[in-house]
C-alpha cells in the first residue's frame, strides 16, 4: 500500500466518528481513558474482546495497550509502573509488527517512541543514583565509575530507538496531514501532534547527551554531537509555526542547549531574541517566555547550589520567583516539578549555612562537621524545604528519591539528637526520623554500656565520677531498646490519613527492622508481614524479603527439636514469599525474594520448586549471579537425581539443564566489584552444568572454565578473591579435560590421552603448585586487604589435589602405553606438583589401586611378561617413594599397602618393616583420646600390622601371619589391642588361603569347616546387636536408624561366608559337579533371602560385591534368581556418572 | 474521537457561558451579543453580534451586514443585551458572585434587584431570569435530603417564571422549563417532569418542532417512569399528528422512544431487549445529529436498566458522558443513573464517586 494510501486510509479511520457510521467502540475506551477511568477502559476492552469482529480484533491490543500505559504511569510503585510499562511497550511493538501498514501504525510508533523515551529518562535517573564515591587520592572510585559509565551506556539504545520513533511516527502523521482527504479540523489536531512529536524528538536527544558523564575525550565529543542535534531539532521546529505555542517552546530549547553547551552569551542571546519577538505575539509566546524564564531560573540553581551562601539566596530568590508566576497552572508540569525541587535544596542549603546553627567544629578544622541544633531561623527554612519535598512525595516522579532523602536529612536536622520521650512527639515525620536516628546510634549506646560493664573506660579525673547507675547492664540495654521501639510505635500510632502511604509503609517495616535489632526477630516477621500483605509491589516485596529473614533467624533461634514452632516460621516465610512472587514484581526485593526462596527450598532438598521459583529472577537484578548459582546447582541436583528418585522424565532434564545454562550464560560480568566473586562462582557452575552431560558439552565446558580462569585473572579483585576465583575456575576446567580424557582411557587410547594432556601437564609444570601463590595467607588471620584469603587456600590446594590426579590419569596412561621415561618424567613432576611427600604417596596409591585390575587383566591373558614390566614400573617409583628419608610412618605405611596390592610382597615387607613400632599400652588407648602425633603413629602401625599379615598370606606365610595377627586380636583368652574388623577378617581370610592350599582330605575339610566358621563367629555380635530387642524408654526411631546402619556391616560379612562357602563347596564337591551346583544354588536363594532381610543396608558398594560373587558362580546367580532376588543383578543401574573424577570431591 | 473531545471542551466552555450569563454593560447603543451551539459546526460554541428579536421559539439576531441569523431556543447560551434600561452600572459584588459561581449570593443579589421592581420590562424578565436561574443553581449545590427541601422550592421558582412568561413570547421560558423538569427528574417525580414538559408544549410563539420536543420530551418521561402503556399510544399519536417530522432528528427521537418503550411493555428481567437494541443503534449509527446519538444511548441505558441489565446500561450511559456529550441535559441525566448502575453492580465506590460528582456536572 502507497503511503497516500495509507495516509488516506488513516484520515478515514480518523474522521469515521463524525460520519455517520455505526459508533465506534474504540470511541468510548478513548473517552474512558480521557476521563480518568482507564480501569473502566480495560474491562470494556476484555468485553469487547470476548465476541470481536474483524475489524475490532485487530484494533484492541492497541487500545489495550494505550490503557495499560496510561495504568502504567498512574502506578506509583516503581515496580509495578516498570512492569506495566514494559508490558505496554511489548504489546505495542507487537502491534506494529503484525500490522506495520495499519491506518492507526503512526499512532502506535508516537505511542512506543513515548515509551522508550519514559523508559530511558526513569533508567537515566536510576543511573545517575549512583554514587561514586571519591577515594584518599581524590580520584573517583573506578569500580563505581566505570559501574556508572556502563549503566549510561546501556541507556543509549534507548533514547536513539526512541529518536528514530518520533522521527517515524511525525512523518506518518504528515503524510495524513499532506493528504487531501483529511478533513481541516482534523489535520489542525495532527498538525499539532506532529510538532508534538517534533519536541518529544527533541528533548528525547537532549536526555541522550545525558549519557555522557564526562566532558572531556570521546564522551564529551559524543556529548557535544547530541546536543547539536538536539540543536538543530529545536531550531527547525522553532520556525515552523509562529503562531503555535508548541514552537515557541522549541525557541526556549535552542537556548537550554547552549546552556549545557556553556555558550552562556548564545544563550543569552536566543532568550532575549524570543522575548523580543513574543512581546510582539503575546498569546503564542508565553509558553516560549515561560521556558525561557525556567531555563534561567535553572541555571541560577546550578550556579547557586553550589556557590556561597548569597549565591544560594539569590538563586532561591528566582525559583521562587517563577514558582509564584507559574501557580495558576492546572497541572503539575515537568518545569514546575524541577523547580519545586530546586527550591527546595536551596532553602535547605540556606538553611545549613545559617550562622545561628551550632556545629561540633568550626568550618576551617578538617573532617566533616556535625550539626548539633539550629537556629529558629533555620528550623523554618527546614521545615518550608520539609513542605516542597512532600509535595513532591505526593505521585511518583523523577524527583520522589532524591526529595524523600533530602526530606529525611532535613528532617533529621530538626529533630537534632531526638532526645524527647516517645509520649511528647505529635507529629509524625518529626517522631519518625527521631526513631530512625535513636537506631542509628543504638549500637554507639549498646557499646557505651558494655564498656562501663567491663571497666574499659578510664575515669576522667577532671570530671566528678558520675552516678552509679541504679540499673544492672543488662536492663540498661533492655531500657534503651524498648525506648527505640516506643519511638517507632508511637511513628506508627501518629500515621493518619494524611500520612502518604509510602511513608506510612515505611515506618511499619522500620519499625520491624527495629524488632529485630532489638533481638526480636518474631515481632519483626509480623510486623514485616503485615506491611507486606498491606502494601503493593517494591515495597510490599522489600517488606516480604525483611519478613521472611526474621522468621528464618526466628527458626534459628527455636530449639531443633521443637518441629513444630519451626515448621511454622518455615511455612510462614514460604508462603509469604509465594504471595510477593505472585504480584509478579520485577523490582530488585521481588527478586531478592525469590532467591530467598530458592535457598530454602534448596536446603529442603526440593530442587525442582527451587528451579521453578529462582528461573523468575529477572536477569536485570543485583545479584542475579547469586540467583543463577542456585538455580545451576538445582538443575544440577534434578539432572544427576536417580530415576526412581525423580518424577521428571530425562527430557525435562535436559529441558531444565538447558535452561540453567541459558540463564546463567545471560548474565553479563558486573561491573560493580562487589558482585564479581558471585559471578564466578556462578560461572564455574555454569561450566560443570556442561561438564554434566559429558560427551560434546565437555569441551564447551572446557572453553567457560577457560575463559573464566582469564576473566577472573583480569578482573578488578583483591588478591586472595583473584586466586579463589582462578583457582576454582582452573579446577573446574582441568575437570573439563578429565572427563574428556576418560572416555580415551576407557578405549586404551593411551598414547593419543597422553599427548592431549601434553599441553595442560607443561603448563601445571610453569605455574607450579597453587599452594606456593597462597603460602603467606596459610595460618595467618585473613587481612581484609586480601580479601577472601581463607577461600584462596582452600581453592588452592583443593587444584593441586585435582592436578595430580590429572597427572595420575596421564601417569598411567604412558604406563600402559609402555612409555616408562615419560613416566618418569610425570612422576617427578607429581613430585614437584603434589605439594609435599606424603600428598604424592597419596596419588601414588590411588595410580596403583588403577593399575592393578590391569595386571590382573594381562596376568588372565597369560601377559605375564607385560604384567611383570608393569608392576617393575611402578613398583619402582613407590620404591624409590619409600626410599626418601623425609617419609612419615603413615606413608610409609600406605606405600606398604601399595606395594603388597601391586604383589610385590617382599617390597612392601621391607618398607612396613620401617615403621616404628608403638607400645602395647598406647595400642590399647582409645584412638580419639590421642594427640595428632601419636594418632598418626598408631594409625601407621596399625597399616604396618595388617598389611604385614596380608603380605605374608599372599606370599603363603601363613604361621607368620598368623603370628602377627595373634598379636594383634589376642590368644587364649587375652585380648589384644586390635580392634578393626579388618584383622578379625585378616584372620579368617587367612584360615581360608591354609584350606585353599590344604591337601585334599580330613584336614581340608576341617580348615574349610574353620573357615566358615570363623565367618559365623564374625557377623554373630552384628547380628546380636540389630536383633537385639529396644529398650524401654530408648528413643525408637532413633535405636532403629543405629540398628540399620550397621546392615551395610553384616552385608558384607554375609558376602564373605557365602564366598567363603562357595570355594569350600566347590574344592570339597569338585568331583561331583552336581552337588556342587545345588550348593551354590542354595547359596544363591540364601543371598536372596539376605536381600529382603536387609533390604535397608543395600548400599551400592554391596550389592557390587554380591554381584561379583553371582557372576563368578552360575548356579549361584540361577538360585538366587529363582527365589526372587533382583537388587544383585544390575547394580550399576544406580551408580553414579562414571566420569566423575576420581578424587570424589564434588563442587 | 479527537473531534468528540474538542466539542467536549468547547462545549463546557459554552455551557459555563449559558449558566454565568453576562451581565449587561448597560452601554447604550451597544450591539446586543448572542453566544449559541451552531448545530452546523457540531454544536460547537458561536457568537454573533447585532440586534436581536426575541420569541418564545428563539431569537433573529440582525447584524452590521444585515444578515440575520434564526437561533432556536434550545441552542441559545446566552444572550448580552447591549442596552438595558436601568441598569447601566455594573454591579460589582454580582458579578464577583456569578463569575466564582456563587449561587447562593448570585441568588440573593439578583432577589434583591428584582425587590426593586424594575419598570422596564426587559430588565423586569432579564432579572427574574437570573433570579430563577441562580435559585435553581443553588439547590443544585445540594445533595440528599438538603436537595430534597431546596430543590421544591427551585422548582416553584421557575415555573412561577413559565407561567409569568408563558404567553410572554419569552426564549428564556425554554431553558427554564428545561431546569424545573431536570431538577423534578432528578428527585425521582418523573411524571411531574412529564407534566412540565406538558406544560411547556403549550406555550404560546414556541415553534412546532419545539412543541413536539417537548411533547417527545413528556413521553420520555413516561417511559422513565415505567409507563409504558401510556407512552407507547401518546407516541403512536405523536407520530401520526401532522405536521410532525417525517425524517429528522426528532422522527429519530420518536423512533428510538417507541423502540424503547415497545421493549418496556413487554419487559422481561434479565433478557437483552435484541429487538429494541437494534432498533436503536440502527437510528444512532444513521443518524447525522449528534444529540439524537446522545439520547439514543441514554435511553438504550435507560431501557436496560428497566430490565435489570446494569452493566449493559452502564457501558451506554459512559458513552453518554464520555462521548456523545454535546447535550447537557442528557449528560445529567447519564450521570444521575450510572451511580444507580454501579450501585446495582455492587460498586459502592464507584457509585458513591458519581452522586459526588453530580454538583459539580451540574455546575460545569
Amino acid at each position: 500500500m502507497s503511503r497516500l494510501l495509507v495516509a488516506t486510509a488513516f484520515a478515514l479511520f480518523m474522521a469515521s466518528p463524525v460520519t455517520a457510521d455505526a459508533p465506534d467502540p474504540f470511541d468510548l475506551v478513548q473517552g474512558l481513558r480521557e476521563n480518568g477511568m482507564a480501569d473502566l477502559a480495560l474491562e470494556y476492552l476484555d468485553e469487547l474482546s470476548q465476541n470481536p469482529t474483524a475489524a475490532t480484533k485487530v484494533i484492541i491490543p492497541l487500545e489495550k495497550a494505550k490503557t495499560n500505559l496510561l495504568l502504567a504511569q498512574q502506578e506509583t510503585d516503581e515496580s509495578v509502573r516498570d512492569a506495566a510499562i514494559a508490558l505496554a511497550k511489548t504489546d505495542f511493538g507487537l502491534f506494529l509488527l503484525d500490522h506495520p501498514k495499519h491506518p492507526r501504525a503512526a499512532e502506535a510508533s508516537l505511542a512506543l517512541a513515548r515509551v522508550l523515551s519514559l523508559q530511558a529518562k526513569t533508567a537515566l535517573n536510576r543511573a545517575a543514583r549512583i554514587d561514586v564515591p571519591i577515594g584518599a587520592d581524590g580520584r573517583p572510585n573506578e569500580g563505581k565509575l566505570k559501574e556508572k559509565k556502563a549503566a549510561f551506556a546501556a541507556i543509549r539504545p534507548l533514547f536513539k530507538d526512541a529518536t528514530k520513533l518520533y522521527g517515524d511516527a511525525a512523518k506518518q502523521i504528515k503524510a495524513i496531514i499532506d493528504n487531501p482527504m483529511t478533513e481541516a479540523f482534523r489535520r489542525k489536531t495532527l498538525t499539532r501532534e506532529a510538532l508534538l512529536a517534533e519536541l518529544d524528538r527533541g528533548i528525547n536527544q537532549f536526555n541522550l547527551s545525558e549519557t555522557y558523564i564526562q566532558a572531556e575525550g570521546n564522551e564529551g565529543l559524543e556529548r557535544a554531537k547530541a546536543l547539536d542535534a538536539a540543536q538543530l531539532i529545536f531550531a527547525d521546529l522553532g520556525k515552523q509555526d509562529p503562531s503555535n505555542p508548541i514552537c515557541w517552546t522549541a525557541r526556549a530549547w535552542v537556548g537550554a542547549c547552549d546552556y549545557e553547551k556553556q555558550a552562556y552569551g548564545k544563550a543569552k542571546e536566543a532568550f532575549a531574541s524570543l522575548r523580543a519577538d513574543a512581546s510582539r505575539n503575546p498569546s503564542a509566546g508565553a509558553d516560549g517566555v515561560r521556558m525561557v524564564e525556567f531555563f534561567e531560573a535553572q541555571n541560577d540553581y546550578l550556579g547557586g547550589r553550589t556557590g556561597d551562601l548569597s549565591a544560594v539566596k539569590s538563586a532561591r530568590v528566582k525559583t521562587k520567583s517563577w514558582l509564584d508566576k507559574d501557580k495558576y497552572k492546572p497541572r503539575m508540569t515537568p518545569e514546575r516539578l524541577s523547580m519545586t525541587y530546586y527550591y527546595a535544596i536551596l532553602t535547605q542549603r540556606e538553611a545549613e549555612g545559617d550562622q545561628g546553627n551550632v556545629y561540633n567544629k568550626k568550618a576551617s578544622e578538617p573532617g566533616p562537621r556535625k550539626l548539633i541544633s539550629v537556629s529558629s531561623n533555620s528550623r523554618f527554612l527546614l521545615q518550608d524545604a520539609a513542605r516542597e519535598y512532600k509535595r513532591l512525595l505526593d505521585f511518583d516522579n523523577d524527583y520522589t528519591d532524591r526529595a524523600t532523602r533530602q526530606r529525611m536529612r532535613a528532617i533529621r536536622y530538626i529533630v537534632g539528637e531526638a532526645g524527647k520521650p516517645a509520649a511528647q512527639y505529635t507529629n509524625f515525620d518529626e517522631c519518625f526520623m527521631a526513631a530512625q536516628v535513636r537506631l542509628a546510634n543504638m549500637d554507639e549506646v549498646l557499646d557505651g554500656i558494655e564498656d562501663e560493664e567491663g571497666g574499659d573506660k578510664k575515669p576522667d579525673p577532671k570530671k566528678p565520677a558520675p552516678k552509679p547507675n541504679p540499673l544492672t547492664p543488662e536492663q540498661q540495654k533492655g531500657q534503651a531498646t524498648a525506648e527505640v521501639i516506643a519511638l517507632f510505635e508511637r511513628a506508627r500510632d501518629l500515621i493518619s490519613p494524611a500520612t502518604p502511604a509510602k511513608d506510612a509503609a515505611e515506618a511499619k517495616l522500620w519499625l520491624a527492622v527495629a524488632y529485630r535489632r532489638c533481638g526480636q526477630p518474631q515481632a519483626g516477621a509480623i510486623a514485616a508481614e503485615d506491611v507486606a500483605l498491606t502494601s503493593r509491589g517494591s515495597v510490599a516485596a522489600k517488606a516480604g524479603l525483611w519478613a521472611i529473614d526474621c522468621y528464618r533467624e526466628s527458626r534459628s533461634q527455636i530449639e531443633a527439636s521443637d518441629t513444630d514452632a519451626r515448621l511454622v516460621d518455615r511455612n510462614r516465610a514460604i508462603s509469604l514469599g509465594l504471595v510477593i512472587d505472585k504480584a509478579a514484581g520485577t523490582d530488585s526485593a521481588t527478586d531478592a525474594v525469590r532467591t530467598r526462596l530458592g535457598e530454602i527450598y534448596l536446603e529442603e532438598k526440593q530442587y525442582k520448586d527451587a528451579f521453578d521459583i529462582l528461573s523468575k529472577v529477572s536477569s536485570g537484578f543485583g545479584a542475579a549471579a547469586v540467583a543463577r548459582t542456585l538455580q545451576g546447582r538445582a538443575a544440577f541436583l534434578i539432572y544427576i537425581a536417580k530415576e526412581k528418585e525423580s518424577a521428571l522424565s530425562q527430557n525435562e532434564k535436559d529441558s531444565i539443564l538447558n535452561r540453567a545454562r541459558l540463564a546463567a550464560e545471560g548474565v553479563p560480568e558486573p561491573t560493580n566489584p562487589d558482585n564479581l566473586r558471585s559471578f564466578f562462582t556462578m560461572r564455574n557452575v555454569l561450566a560443570q552444568l556442561y561438564l554434566i552431560q559429558g560427551g560434546t558439552s565437555l569441551a564447551k565446558a572446557e572453553d567457560i572454565a577457560k575463559q573464566t580462569v582469564a576473566r577472573a585473572a583480569a578482573a578488578p579483585l583483591l588478591e586472595g578473591d583473584k586466586k579463589a576465583a582462578r583457582f576454582a575456575a582452573e579446577e573446574v576446567r582441568l575437570r573439563a579435560i578429565y572427563a574428556q580424557a576418560v572416555p580415551l582411557f576407557k578405549e586404551k587410547k593411551y598414547k593419543e590421552l597422553a599427548d592431549k594432556m601434553q599441553k595442560t601437564l607443561l603448563d601445571m609444570k610453569a605455574l607450579g603448585p597453587a599452594a606456593k601463590e597462597v603460602e603467606a595467607y596459610r595460618g595467618k588471620e585473613a587481612d581484609k586487604a586480601d580479601g577472601d584469603t581463607g577461600s584462596a587456600v582452600v581453592a588452592a590446594d583443593s587444584l593441586d589435589r585435582y592436578r595430580r590426579d590429572v597427572i595420575v590419569l596421564a601417569l598411567q596412561s604412558r604406563i600402559r602405553e609402555g612409555a616408562f621415561d615419560q613416566a618418569t618424567e610425570l612422576f617427578k613432576l607429581l613430585e614437584e606438583l603434589g605439594g609435599s611427600i606424603e600428598a604424592t604417596t597419596d596419588a601414588l596409591a590411588r595410580l596403583v589401586t588403577q593399575v592393578r585390575p590391569q595386571i590382573d587383566e594381562l596376568k588372565k591373558q597369560m601377559k605375564g611378561e607385560e604384567a611383570q614390566k608393569l608392576m617393575d614400573v611402578v613398583g619402582k617409583l613407590l620404591t624409590d617413594q619409600a626410599a626418601k628419608e623425609k617419609l612419615t610412618a603413615r606413608a610409609r605405611a600406605f606405600l606398604g599397602r601399595a606395594l603388597r596390592d601391586l604383589g610385590l610382597y617382599e617390597k612392601a615387607l621391607e618398607v612396613v618393616e620401617q615403621v616404628p613400632v608403638v607400645d602395647d599400652e598406647t595400642l590399647r588407648l582409645p584412638i580419639s583420646g590421642l594427640d595428632a602425633e601419636k594418632r598418626d603413629a598408631v594409625i601407621a602401625y596399625q597399616i604396618a600390622q595388617i598389611e604385614k599379615a596380608r603380605a605374608y598370606r599372599m606370599a603363603k606365610q601363613f604361621d607368620k601371619a598368623d603370628e602377627i595377627l595373634t598379636a594383634a586380636l589376642g590368644a587364649d583368652g587375652k585380648s589384644g589391642w586390635a580392634k578393626s574388623l579388618e584383622f578379625r577378617k585378616e584372620r579368617v581370610y587367612v584360615i581360608e588361603d591354609r584350606a585353599t592350599e590344604a591337601p585334599a582330605g580330613a584336614p581340608k575339610l576341617e580348615l574349610w569347616k574353620k573357615a566358615t566358621g570363623a565367618w559365623t563367629d564374625v557377623v554373630r555380635p552384628y547380628i546380636g546387636f540389630v536383633r537385639a530387642p529396644i529398650k524401654a524408654g530408648e528413643d525408637v526411631a532413633r535405636a532403629r536408624q543405629d540398628r540399620e546402619k550397621m546392615y551395610p556391616v553384616i552385608l558384607d560379612l554375609f558376602v564373605e561366608e557365602k564366598r567363603c562357602y562357595a570355594k569350600a563347596n566347590s574344592q570339597l564337591l569338585a568331583a561331583n559337579p552336581a552337588k556342587v551346583a545345588d550348593a551354590l544354588n542354595n547359596l544363591g536363594k540364601q543371598i536372596a533371602q539376605l536381600e529382603k532381610g536387609y533390604e535397608k543396608g543395600l548400599t551400592t558398594e554391596v550389592r557390587e560385591r554380591y554381584a561379583e560373587l553371582l557372576e563368578e558362580y552360575p548356579p549361584m546367580k540361577e538360585g538366587y534368581k529363582q527365589s526372587g532376588g533382583t537388587a544383585f543383578l544390575d547394580p550399576m543401574a544406580d551408580l553414579s556418572d562414571p566420569t566423575a573424577p576420581p578424587t570424589g570431591d564434588k563442587k | 474521537m479527537h473531534i468528540r473531545r474538542l466539542v467536549l471542551v468547547l462545549f463546557v466552555a459554552g455551557f459555563a457561558g449559558l449558566v454565568r450569563p453576562q451581565l449587561a454593560s448597560g452601554q447604550g447603543g451597544a450591539s446586543d451579543s448572542v453566544r449559541f451551539r451552531n448545530p452546523k459546526k457540531d454544536y460547537q460554541e458561536d457568537r454573533i453580534l447585532g440586534v436581536v428579536q426575541e420569541s418564545a421559539g428563539g431569537i433573529k439576531i440582525t447584524a452590521a451586514n444585515k444578515e440575520v441569523t434564526t437561533i432556536p431556543a434550545t441552542n441559545i447560551i446566552s444572550l448580552e443585551y447591549g442596552n438595558l434600561p436601568g441598569l447601566d452600572k455594573i454591579i460589582l459584588d454580582l458579578r464577583t458572585a456569578e463569575n466564582q459561581g456563587i449561587a447562593v449570593k448570585a441568588r440573593d443579589l439578583y432577589t434583591a434587584e428584582v425587590k426593586k421592581n424594575p419598570t422596564d420590562a426587559k430588565t423586569k424578565k432579564y432579572l427574574e431570569y437570573r433570579e430563577a436561574y441562580w435559585t435553581a443553581r443553588a439547590a443544585d449545590e445540594k445533595t440528599g435530603p438538603a436537595l430534597q427541601t431546596e430543590a421544591p422550592v427551585a422548582i416553584a421558582k421557575l415555573v412561577g417564571f413559565v407561567q409569568d412568561y408563558g404567553k410572554k413570547n419569552a426564549w428564556e421560558v425554554w431553558p427554564i422549563a428545561q431546569m424545573a423538569a431536570r431538577l423534578q427528574f432528578e428527585l425521582g417525580k418523573y411524571s411531574d417532569a412529564g407534566s412540565i414538559y406538558s406544560q411547556l408544549s403549550k406555550v404560546d410563539g414556541l415553534t412546532p418542532e419545539l412543541k413536539f420536543d417537548a411533547r417527545l420530551s413528556e413521553c420520555e418521561m413516561l417511559f422513565r417512569g415505567g409507563n409504558a402503556l401510556t407512552a407507547l399510544p401518546a407516541l403512536d399519536e405523536l407520530a401520526k399528528t401532522t405536521g410532525f417530522p417525517a425524517a429528522g432528528p426528532l422522527r429519530e427521537k420518536l423512533m428510538i422512544l417507541q423502540a424503547a418503550t415497545k421493549a418496556l411493555s413487554e419487559k422481561k428481567p434479565k433478557e437483552k431487549p435484541v429487538a429494541a437494541t437494534k432498533a436503536i443503534e440502527d437510528v444512532v449509527s444513521k443518524t447525522a445529529d449528534p444529540l439524537v446519538r446522545s439520547f439514543g444511548h441514554n435511553i438504550l441505558g435507560e431501557l436496560y436498566l428497566q430490565v435489570d441489565l446494569p452493566r449493559e446500561a452502564m457501558w451506554e450511559l459512559l458513552r453518554v458522558e464520555v462521548v456523545d456529550n454535546q447535550d447537557r441535559g442528557e449528560v445529567l441525566k447519564a450521570v444521575l443513573r450510572l451511580a444507580d448502575c454501579f450501585q446495582k453492580q455492587g460498586n459502592e465506590t464507584r457509585a458513591k464517586a458519581y452522586r459526588d460528582k453530580l454538583p459539580q456536572v451540574k455546575g460545569a
